[in-house]
């Protein structure tokens, strides 16, 4: 079976605000539906800048700005038109740090429903378990679900941040260096969970680590200073870069 | 994926509405402001002239005159309170900055600074005046102690001065004799304490009756130290206490580090909160009510009821006569220009020096 | 402490000594002030007890009887009604401020909210006697009276003819006075939130007003909480910008539209009136309650922002 596309990038551009030099140059990619693509390259080189770009985080900032296209199911999420509560519903994001909100444990999960208009306890309490479950934390939290989050460790927290995330049944999931802030035993977890998820949904994980990418995704892209350098599956890119500098830095030569 | 697209636009439609209501509140912040800034200026020009500074003023009803007693009253009344409050506010700034830093007692008068500076100011007004204006004809205890404080506070700038003079005029090289000089130099200063006290007690507390000046300063002083100790106190934790360490890793006492390094690391802030802490006292009309209460004559003798800037305006608004209001809002508008451009210049400083 | 006392000269220990008693004037100043205060009320207290002195109405100097409800009352009001109009206000100047304003205006307006507090509170009364009240009398009153006033029970607090000397009138000078205090604590408690937070809620698809409401507030919760407290206290012991418009009245009516008093006020006309020694004793009475409530109101203020501060650090 051919892996059908999910996301093109096509010479996407990116500044930051007041920034003369891009910070993303001419990115050209497929992304592969219901495959964990992973995102690698030493600090700075651009990766976490590019995952932000398939949710519009950077519209936050003022002053940010794209060129280029991010076709997501053909439509380009880059257009000025593109409703981004629609494109967030569709892209969910799980950050570096775990990002439980000040709340309970199941208003976190029931967050994201809640914003999109359920409020039937009955659904809620059915979409929360369904996605606490799929986090792989019903069992730890099923008892507590009306204390807060901030309780939980960091590896649950993280664990219960993708199921906030999952709630909403988005599409896509980024992940924007979901371990670094774990010990092994909680980033060993996270990292099942993400092949467990990509029955359901396409997956997105930026990692400075190498091992992990070589792990958990399908297929990699090595980027370097705000370009992508390679692009391929990723047993190929790590038994057999064709770029000198791909295979310099899966070999840490640099970085 | 959950998509409703009209329930997103009633959400959108919502946010709106409240960012739109948040920003008609910041403009009506300025509008106030606007509004009154201007209205202080448009009425305070009327009546803004020379005279009003260099004349005393007419009697009631004639118009004319100016408010000179009152200028040159507030001036002493807020110079006297600062020269009480500045120092005892900066040393105990640094000794629960420094001294006492993390200690229990440094937290509760830390929190304890923090409630007296918003203390009703009217309150400390009556305080003020249990202590240094109803008692009349017995022995004027809280005359004594304010003549104490004085004197110490003037004794110990004598000391200083005197310390740098000896230091300019005998450079002394052993180590012998620098602690002869200093004890010397101490011996003065005390004896010079005991006459300072002596003189003051038997000059003020005796002819002091009723309102009088130094009552006024005292009030503002009560609310000086707390804000003067506040910003002490967090200016000398700006400074890394790594610096602290090299300076005693020079074998340097605790008071030279905190005389030459930490106050010197953090001058610049300690300035500005003492400099702000008299922005804060000099538009408070409410402690100086029954303390200076006013005088429509010119004094200087702080033993006397003396006029003030705020209490003459207070006077003047309620007052039946035209004259009186517009001389009000004349001296409104010097005393919101003298606090406005104080604050202004000190955050604009603050703003320099401390940005990140 | 001991460390100190084997390491360090004799400079160090004067030094010592003396910022020591700086510090400690502090504390006495505290202690002295509720003493003396507590003394010199001691006549009225005895004369006309805790309970009976704050239930009572009645407040007059030629037959001698005294009671502060009037004067609580007219504090209590003027109080409440000030946060009211503040609250909703500062709030949302504080995300105005944190969440909306271009960067270029956020300098402006900030500054603008210091010189608001800034501003001395004699300055608030003038215009607010001069300006302030006359607008009052002349159109807003009247027009609260025709809207507001017709509807059965709210009329009830808009009775009266319109003159600008009172509750009302010294509400508004109130909250416009005591507006930058709670926008600055809340706007310092809204910058806390940690932008990974925000960041997340936006990633779910919520939008601005969502996060503000949700992440935002829930966030500063203790330090809104912390400035909305510390301006209470300040309007429960404003003087001058209240003893302008207010009139200075021993009354208790339900009508904002009457002149009335507040503790403030008595003290600021009555104080240096006083002929006899139980007039003085009741006015001191008077200092002695408000110290005490704001003493307690800024203690509760200080513990929500220590707490505050504290969850912030962790």
């Amino acid at each position: 079976m051919k892996d059908v596309e999910k996301i093109k990038v096509e010479h996407l551009y990116f500044w930051y605000a007041k920034s003369e030099n891009p910070a993303l140059k001419d990115i050209n990619m497929s992304i592969y539906e219901n495959k964990v693509t992973a995102l690698i390259g030493p600090s700075g080189c651009g990766k976490t800048t590019l995952l932000r770009c398939f949710n519009r985080m950077h519209d936050l900032y003022p002053g940010n700005r794209y060129e280029g296209k991010i076709l997501l199911d053909n439509e380009n999420i880059l257009d000025k038109d593109y409703d981004l509560i629609k494109l967030r519903t569709k892209v969910g994001m799980v950050f570096q740090k775990p990002t439980p909100f000040p709340m309970s444990i199941f208003d976190n999960v029931a967050y994201g429903l809640k914003l999109r208009g359920i409020n039937d306890r009955a659904e809620l309490e059915k979409r929360v378990e369904k996605a606490l479950k799929q986090a792989a934390l019903w069992d730890e939290v099923k008892d507590r679900l009306n204390q807060p989050a901030t309780g939980l460790s960091g590896g649950q927290q993280q664990r219960l941040v993708i199921a906030r995330a999952l709630a909403v049944e988005p599409e896509v999931l980024l992940f924007d260096e979901p371990t670094s802030a774990l010990d092994p035993i909680s980033t060993a977890k996270i990292e099942e969970l993400v092949v467990e998820l990509k029955k359901n949904v396409t997956i997105l994980i930026v990692t400075h680590n190498m091992q992990q990418a070589a792990r958990v995704s399908d297929y990699t892209a090595f980027m370097y200073l705000g370009e992508l350098i390679e692009f391929d599956k990723t047993d190929i890119i790590f038994t057999s870069p064709k770029k000198k500098l791909t295979e310099d830095y899966i070999t840490g030569k640099f970085g | 994926m959950i998509y409703n697209p009209s329930y997103v636009k009633k959400r959108k439609i919502k946010s709106y509405t409240a960012l739109f209501l948040s920003t008609t509140a910041a403009f009506l912040g300025l509008f106030w402001l606007g509004f009154i800034l201007w209205d202080v200026l448009r009425h305070g020009l009327e009546g803004l002239n020379l005279e009003l500074f260099l004349e005393d003023p007419a009697p009631p009803g004639i118009p004319g005159g100016g408010l000179r007693n009152a200028f040159v009253g507030q001036l002493l009344i807020v110079f006297y309170a600062t020269i009480i409050g500045v120092p005892i506010g900066l040393l105990a700034g640094i000794f629960i900055a420094e001294y006492a830093r993390g200690t229990k007692y440094a937290r509760t008068i830390s929190i304890l600074s923090d409630i007296m500076v918003s203390v009703p100011s009217i309150v400390v007004g009556t305080f003020i005046y249990a202590i240094l204006v109803k008692p009349v004809g017995y022995i004027n205890w809280g005359g004594l102690v304010a003549v104490g404080f004085l004197s110490a506070i003037i004794s110990v700038i004598f000391g200083g001065l005197l310390s740098f003079i000896f230091k300019l005029v005998f450079p002394v090289k052993s180590a012998g004799a620098g602690k002869f000089v200093r004890l010397l130099v101490a011996l003065i200063t005390v004896l010079f304490g005991v006459v300072v006290f002596l003189f003051l007690s038997q000059k003020l507390v005796d002819k002091i009756q009723g309102f009088n000046g130094w009552a006024g300063a005292v009030s503002l002083a009560f609310i000086m130290i707390p804000v003067v100790l506040r910003t002490t106190e967090d200016m000398l934790s700006l400074v890394p206490w790594t610096l602290r360490e090299a300076a005693f890793a020079l074998g340097a006492s605790y008071y030279n580090v905190i005389k030459d390094v930490v106050v010197r690391a953090s001058i610049t802030g300690i300035l500005t909160g003492v400099i702000l802490s008299i922005a804060r006292v000099a538009g408070e009309t409410a402690p100086l009510l029954f303390t200076s209460f006013n005088n429509s004559y010119f004094t200087t003798n702080m033993n006397e009821p003396i006029a003030s800037l705020t209490v003459t305006i207070f006077n003047y608004a309620m007052g039946p006569y035209e004259d009186w209001h517009v001389k009000a809002w004349a001296a409104s508008l010097v005393i919101t220009l003298f606090i406005l451009a104080i604050t202004i210049i000190t955050r604009t400083i603050v703003g320099i020096k401390y940005k990140k | 402490m001991e460390k100190f006392l084997k390491r360090y000269p004799i400079s160090d220990l004067i030094f010592a000594f003396i910022s020591f008693s700086a510090s400690f004037i502090v504390f006495s100043l505290i202690i002295a002030t509720a003493y003396v205060l507590y003394d010199e009320s001691s006549l009225a207290m005895h004369r006309f007890g805790l309970l009976n002195f704050i239930f009572s109405a009645e407040w007059d100097p030629v037959k001698e009887v005294f009671g502060a409800a009037a004067s609580l009352y007219g504090t209590l009001v003027t109080t409440i009604l000030s946060l009211l109009f503040a609250i909703p206000v500062s709030i949302g100047i504080a995300i105005f401020l944190t969440e909306i304003s271009p960067h270029i205006l956020k300098t402006p307006i900030g500054i603008a909210v210091e010189m608001l507090a800034a501003i001395p509170s004699i300055i608030y009364g003038m215009w607010g006697l001069f300006t302030l009240a006359p607008i009052m009398a002349n159109y807003i009153e009247p027009f609260l009276q025709k809207t507001l006033g017709k509807i059965p029970l709210i009329g009830l607090l808009f009775q009266g003819t319109p003159q600008g000397i009172d509750l009302f009138t010294a509400s508004v000078v109130l909250s416009i006075m005591i507006t930058p205090f709670i926008t600055s604590v809340a706007r310092d408690a809204l910058n806390l939130t940690p932008d990974i937070m925000k960041e997340s809620a936006y990633a779910l698809g919520a939008t601005k007003w969502e996060v503000v409401k949700d992440i935002m507030i829930p966030y500063a919760k203790l330090g809104i909480y912390g400035g909305i407290v510390l301006a209470l206290g300040r309007a429960l012991g404003e003087t001058m910008a209240v003893a302008f418009v207010l009139g200075n009245n021993h009354q208790i009516t339900l009508s904002l539209f009457e002149a009335a008093a507040t503790i403030t006020v008595t003290l600021a006309n009555e104080f240096t009136e006083a002929d006899t020694d139980i007039y003085l004793s009741s006015l001191f009475y008077l200092a002695l309650i408000l110290f005490t409530l704001s003493f307690i109101i800024l203690a509760i203020a200080k513990f929500f922002l220590l707490k505050a501060e504290r969850g912030y650090t962790r």
